[in-house]
């Protein structure tokens, strides 16, 4: 859990963090930006449209 | 369901921005962990999750320099150096030398070494010297820094959000902010534009969640006829130029925000209803209170 102010930087480093784990090749980065996402129901779609079009794109296929 | 969907390889599933969503973050997270140990979480949140096995990391703002230190250790620091580099990239030619270290570390102490806050700061060097920077936040500040001081420990890192966001909104963006300061409550992208007047017409989005406006400028000039200008108002914590691009190393393909015309900012959904609680945005509408008062004010004793 990075924390921190508003304009202190957590979201770039989460970015940071998954773009360099990703580019390792061993683990896929998944990203799902809750700005805007305000109630459960939109929480849930929201993890449902992230996973679903990571499927689309195969980031999880078998090498 | 998640894990389920994504068995098979190791996963990191970033979590942006949770602070709204504590509860309904918590329960995923634990979820998720439960059902597989292929998943690995990374959240970003003004507060901690609370799930047993969080680790924490708080992201500190940027090191500053002792304002006695000679200029070699003041351009060293770590605020001083993004803003540095940020400022020549927006204005090429932009060198800042010792004359201007004071100038520079005022700016970036103003602005309590916040990363975004320092980079659009920087930004705003492109078209002012950093001498009228520096002045134009210590104004600002100077009537801002009371509603920080004020607000309970609970509202003070958004008031501080606010403070340093308005503090840096060009004069048009200023008072677009403070027209819609009139709304008692949440507005919409057209009670926006009802009081935005003159020539200026909001696009789009997150206005409730007070993130970001992008507005576009109508303005006419004599040769060229009718021309757009975009721009967009930090109101929030989001920044969408380095957000875009980051956004654009990970190809997420969740759905964005589309502004009419197919311009401006693409860093998020677009939403009907506000990213704030109800506590949160009342502490939004006390600052676009003030900053309405002070504007009054302000217009009252221009001669």
């Amino acid at each position: 859990m990075l924390t921190g102010t508003g304009g202190s930087g957590k979201t770039r480093l989460a970015l940071e963090a998954a773009a360099q784990i990703a580019a390792s090749g061993q683990t896929d980065a998944l990203l799902v930006d809750l700005t805007s996402v305000t109630t459960s129901s939109l929480f849930e779609d929201t993890l449902a449209d992230a996973v679903g079009s990571a499927r689309s794109r195969g980031v999880h296929s078998p090498q | 369901m998640i894990a389920g969907a994504m068995s098979g390889r190791e996963t990191m599933i970033v979590l942006d921005n949770c602070e709204h969503l504590l509860d309904e973050c918590a329960a995923f997270v634990q979820a998720v962990l439960a059902a597989s140990t292929a998943m690995r979480l990374l959240a970003t949140s003004r507060e901690p999750l609370g799930v047993p096995g969080e680790v924490v990391y708080s992201v500190r703002p940027l090191q500053l320099a002792a304002g006695d230190e000679g200029w070699d250790r003041i351009a060293r620091c770590e605020a001083v150096r993004l803003f540095t580099s940020r400022a020549s990239a927006a204005r090429p030619g932009f060198v800042a030398t010792a004359d201007d270290a004071q100038l520079v570390l005022a700016i970036c102490r103003r602005v309590d070494g916040l990363p975004l806050a320092i980079e659009l700061a920087a930004a705003r060097a492109a078209s002012m010297s950093l001498h009228d920077l520096a002045a134009s936040l210590d104004d600002r500040f100077r009537l801002l820094d009371s509603a920080v001081r004020t607000a309970d420990a609970r509202h003070r890192s958004l008031a501080t959000t606010m403070a340093w966001s308005y503090a840096l909104l060009t004069n048009a963006e200023r008072a677009l902010f403070v027209r819609v300061g009139v709304f008692p409550a949440a507005f919409d992208l057209r009670g926006a534009n009802a009081v935005a007047g003159g020539d200026e017409h909001i696009e789009s989005h997150n206005l409730r969640g007070g993130t970001a406006l992008v507005v576009r400028s109508n303005r006419r000039s004599a040769n060229r006829g009718w021309t757009s200008n975009w721009s967009v108002a930090f109101l929030g914590s989001a920044g969408c130029s380095w957000r875009r691009s980051a956004l654009g190393a990970l190809r997420p393909r969740s759905r964005r925000c589309r502004p009419a015309g197919g311009h401006g900012c693409r860093c998020s959904r677009p939403a009907p209803y506000s990213t704030l609680g109800r506590a949160d945005f009342k502490a939004t509408q006390a600052l676009a209170k003030e900053q309405l008062t002070l504007a009054r004010a302000a217009q009252k004793n221009q001669p």
